[in-house]
């Protein structure tokens, strides 16, 4: 069982992670917003391209309508990406432009918390995480 | 070893997250020589500020600059995080 602490007074809940290279020597640590109403987990586009990420590697390109329009973006598989003290290898992520004034990097969605089982404590701000063996 | 010169730096010495936020108020930071605590938490002792940015943007030349230079590089904003307009609003 890992924990993961955030500010319990913030208006989010907001947690560290981190994103790998190709060839995981380099990596970004990142600033997160855990999300349980976001499908995929959101990781914006200068991240990646610092790390020497390319659309062109992307798998699917995608689009998301709001209420401001409609905006491209594209699916791509990083080669390591690690957040509440667990990771992933080949872990697709939905590389996607977030306004300006949001000030973070990212959103945890479910594609990656599926992958455990979680439990927030919005009063103490800690997330416990236990990861299920497949 | 590698050609690029190292991106300027704003602050040549080590500085708390406390003390980053005050001296760059709703900036985006870049740092290096970060000393995590651990790995699941946002809490560090001290990083070197390379660079610091009013848009999130503007600061991915002196992030890629630095990945000639440094295995991790973070960029972070030292101001309030507004986050995700709420899907649900009352009027």
């Amino acid at each position: 069982m890992k924990t993961a602490r955030f500010d319990p007074k913030g208006d989010l809940i907001i947690v560290e992670g981190r994103v790998w290279g190709p060839g995981e020597r380099q990596r970004r640590p990142l600033r997160l917003v855990l999300d349980t109403g976001a499908a995929e987990t959101i990781v914006i586009p200068e991240v990646l391209d610092e790390l020497g990420y390319n659309p062109r590697q992307g798998e699917v390109i995608t689009v998301i309508r709001s209420a401001v329009g409609r905006e491209e973006g594209y699916l791509i598989r990083v080669a390591r990406f690690a957040c509440l003290g667990h990771q992933s290898n080949e872990f697709r992520v939905h590389a996607h432009d977030l306004p300006e004034g949001w000030n973070i990097e990212g959103l945890i969605g479910l594609s990656f918390l599926r992958l455990f089982n979680y439990e927030v404590r919005s009063l103490e701000g800690r997330v416990l995480i236990e990861r299920v063996a497949p | 070893m590698n050609a690029n010169p190292a991106p300027a730096s704003s602050v040549n010495h080590r500085l708390t997250w406390d003390e980053i936020c005050k001296r760059f108020p709703d900036e985006w930071v870049v740092l290096v020589e970060t000393s995590w605590e651990n790995d699941t938490d946002f809490d560090f002792g001290t990083a070197v500020v390379l660079a610091h940015h009013k848009q999130r943007k503007t600061a991915s030349p002196d992030v890629k600059a630095a990945f000639g230079h440094y295995d991790e590089v973070g960029c972070f904003w030292t101001g309030e995080v507004r986050g995700p307009i709420p899907r649900f609003s009352i009027p």
